[in-house]
C-alpha cells in the first residue's frame, strides 16, 4: 500500500482503474473500523459506499495522497450522524483452529464457553477501547496506525488498549 | 483481583513486547496474567468481519452510472442552447419544478429520472426539480406512496411532518397534517421526525400521530394498496374513515361513534358495499346510504 503511494502521487482519482486501486485498498479496513464502532454490517457497508461516492464525486478535488483521510473524515461524520447509539451486538463467526481437536472434551468446552464470553464482554466494551482492541487484534493494526485513523495521540491508543484489557479481565474474572 | 500497574499502557506495551524482562517477570507472577494471557490468545482467533470487495466495488459503479449521466456538451449546443434559452425567455428562468398528482380514488405509477420507481396513493402528491435530480435525490411528499429506489446517492423524501432517506431500498411513506407512517419493505431507512431519528429495517413500521410514536412490525411484501386493497394496523378509525374518503370521493356524517377505537384490517378498492361491510361490520357500527349526502355512521 505505501508503495503504491510513493510511486504514483499524481494519479487522478477520476480514472476508474485508479478509483478501484484506492477502493480495494482502503475500503475494507474502513468497514471494519465503522463495523467495530457499530456492530452492524449493513450499517457499516452504507456508510463506505457512501464516503466512497462522496470521494468520487470530488475526486477532481481530492489528491491521490489524501484519498485515505477523505473518507475516513467523512465515513465517521457519517457515522456520527447516523447512529442514535442502539445497544451493540458484535457477531463474529470464529475459526474454529485445528490443535483444540487434541484437547480433552471437557476443554474443547470450557474453551468455546470462553470465547462467547469474550464475545459478549468485547461487544459491552465502551466503543473507543472496542476499535482500538478489534483493530489491534483482528485487522492487526499497529498503534501508531491506529493513532492515524483515528486522529488521536499514540500515547492514547496504548492508554485505550490498556484499558480495554483491564475492562475484559474484570469482566471475565480470573479462571 | 485488582493490579497495580506502574502505569496507564503497561498492558499495551506488554502485548507490543516493549516491557523489560524484569517488567515481564513481575507481570507473570501476578493473579491477573492467566486471563490477560487467555483473553488476547482468544481474540486472536477472531474472524475479521465479512466485507465483500468485489460486491462493494460493482454497487458503487452502479450508483456512479446514475450519477454520471450527464451529456456530453459540444460547442455548438452551446450556441443552440443560447438560442433555446432566448426564446424560452422567461420560463427557463423558474427551476422548473414536475409535479406527480394523484386525485380521490386514483393512484399513479411513474419512474424518476433515475429509474427509481414510485406508486402514489388515492390524493396524494410528489413534487421535485427534475434538472437537480443527478446531484440530489430529493422530493416532496403530501400523502402516501411507495418507492422502488434504484441503489446509489442518497434518496431523500420530504414531507411536513419529517423526512426518510436511503441509499437504495423499497419502503413506504405516508404524510399527512399531523400523521406521518413510514413503512420499509427492504434494505434499511432512516426517519427523522422532529428531534428523533430512527433506523428502520425490512419489516419494520413506525409510526407518529400527534407527536406520539408507535412501532411494529409486519410481514408483507410490498404494500396491500398497491394491490387493490387498503391495510391497517391498530390504526384509530379517524384515519380509516379517512382512507375511505380518499379512495371512494365520499364523505361521512357520525352519530354516536368513537373515532379513537382502533381498526385493524383492510378494504377493497373496488367495491363500496364489501369495503364499508369489512371495515364497519367488525367494529359493530352500523352505515346507511342516503344518495348524494354524506353516509351515516351510527351505533344503537
Amino acid at each position: 500500500m505505501e508503495e503504491l503511494d510513493k510511486t504514483n502521487t499524481n494519479l487522478s482519482l477520476c480514472k476508474t482503474k485508479v478509483f478501484e486501486k484506492v477502493f480495494n485498498l482502503h475500503a475494507p479496513l474502513l468497514h471494519n473500523f465503522i463495523y467495530y464502532k457499530c456492530g452492524d454490517s449493513d450499517v457499516s457497508e452504507d456508510i463506505v459506499q457512501e464516503a466512497f461516492i462522496k470521494l468520487w464525486e470530488n475526486c477532481k478535488k481530492v489528491l491521490f495522497l489524501k484519498a485515505k483521510s477523505f473518507v475516513y473524515t467523512v465515513a465517521k461524520n457519517l457515522f456520527l450522524n447516523h447512529v442514535s447509539h442502539q445497544k451493540v451486538k458484535l457477531k463474529y463467526h470464529q475459526e474454529i483452529p485445528d490443535e483444540l481437536n487434541i484437547e480433552s472434551p471437557e476443554y474443547i468446552m470450557e474453551e468455546s464457553e470462553f470465547r462467547v464470553i469474550l464475545n459478549d464482554a468485547i461487544a459491552d466494551l465502551p466503543e473507543k477501547q472496542r476499535v482500538v482492541f478489534m483493530l489491534n487484534r483482528i485487522d492487526k493494526k499497529t498503534y501508531a496506525e491506529i493513532a492515524v485513523m483515528m486522529d488521536v495521540s499514540v500515547k492514547a491508543i496504548e492508554k485505550r488498549m490498556h484499558q480495554a484489557l483491564v475492562i475484559l479481565r474484570e469482566k471475565l474474572g480470573d479462571v | 483481583m485488582q493490579n497495580n500497574f506502574t502505569d496507564e499502557t503497561f498492558l499495551a506495551r506488554w502485548l507490543n513486547n516493549e516491557l523489560s524482562d524484569e517488567e515481564v517477570k513481575a507481570f507473570e507472577k501476578t493473579e491477573g496474567f492467566y486471563t490477560y494471557k487467555r483473553i488476547v490468545e482468544t481474540s486472536n482467533l477472531l474472524e475479521k468481519p465479512f466485507f465483500d470487495k468485489k460486491k462493494a466495488f460493482q454497487r458503487l459503479l452502479q450508483s456512479r452510472m446514475v450519477s454520471k449521466k450527464k451529456p456530453v456538451i459540444t460547442l455548438w449546443s452551446y450556441w443552440l442552447a443560447a438560442s433555446v434559452a432566448i426564446l424560452v425567455g422567461i420560463f427557463a428562468l423558474l427551476p422548473s419544478e414536475s409535479i406527480y398528482k394523484s386525485l380521490e380514488g386514483e393512484q399513479l405509477a411513474f419512474n424518476l429520472p433515475d429509474g427509481s420507481k414510485v406508486k402514489l396513493n388515492a390524493k396524494s402528491e410528489i413534487s421535485f426539480y427534475e434538472k437537480k435530480w443527478n446531484d440530489k435525490r430529493e422530493l416532496n411528499l403530501e400523502g402516501e406512496a411507495y418507492f422502488k429506489v434504484n441503489p446509489g446517492s442518497k434518496f431523500t423524501v420530504h414531507t411536513k411532518c419529517g423526512d426518510v432517506s436511503v441509499l437504495g431500498t423499497e419502503f413506504n411513506a405516508h404524510s399527512r397534517n399531523n400523521y406521518f407512517e413510514v413503512l420499509c419493505f427492504e434494505g434499511r431507512v432512516k426517519v427523522d421526525f422532529m428531534n428523533d431519528t430512527i433506523i428502520l429495517k425490512a419489516g419494520d413500521a413506525v409510526r407518529f400521530m400527534d407527536e406520539d410514536k408507535e412501532s411494529w412490525i409486519f410481514t408483507q411484501q410490498s404494500p396491500s394498496w398497491t394491490k387493490g386493497e387498503s391495510t391497517f394496523e391498530n390504526l384509530p378509525l379517524k384515519e380509516v374513515v379517512k382512507a375511505l374518503e380518499r379512495h371512494y370521493k365520499i364523505h361521512f356524517e357520525f352519530k354516536n361513534i368513537d373515532l379513537k377505537q382502533r381498526f385493524t384490517g383492510s378494504f377493497t378498492h373496488d367495491n363500496l358495499e364489501l369495503a364499508l361491510k369489512s371495515v364497519f361490520y367488525p367494529m359493530g357500527i352500523k352505515y346507511k346510504l342516503r344518495g348524494k349526502k354524506p353516509i351515516l355512521l351510527y351505533r344503537k
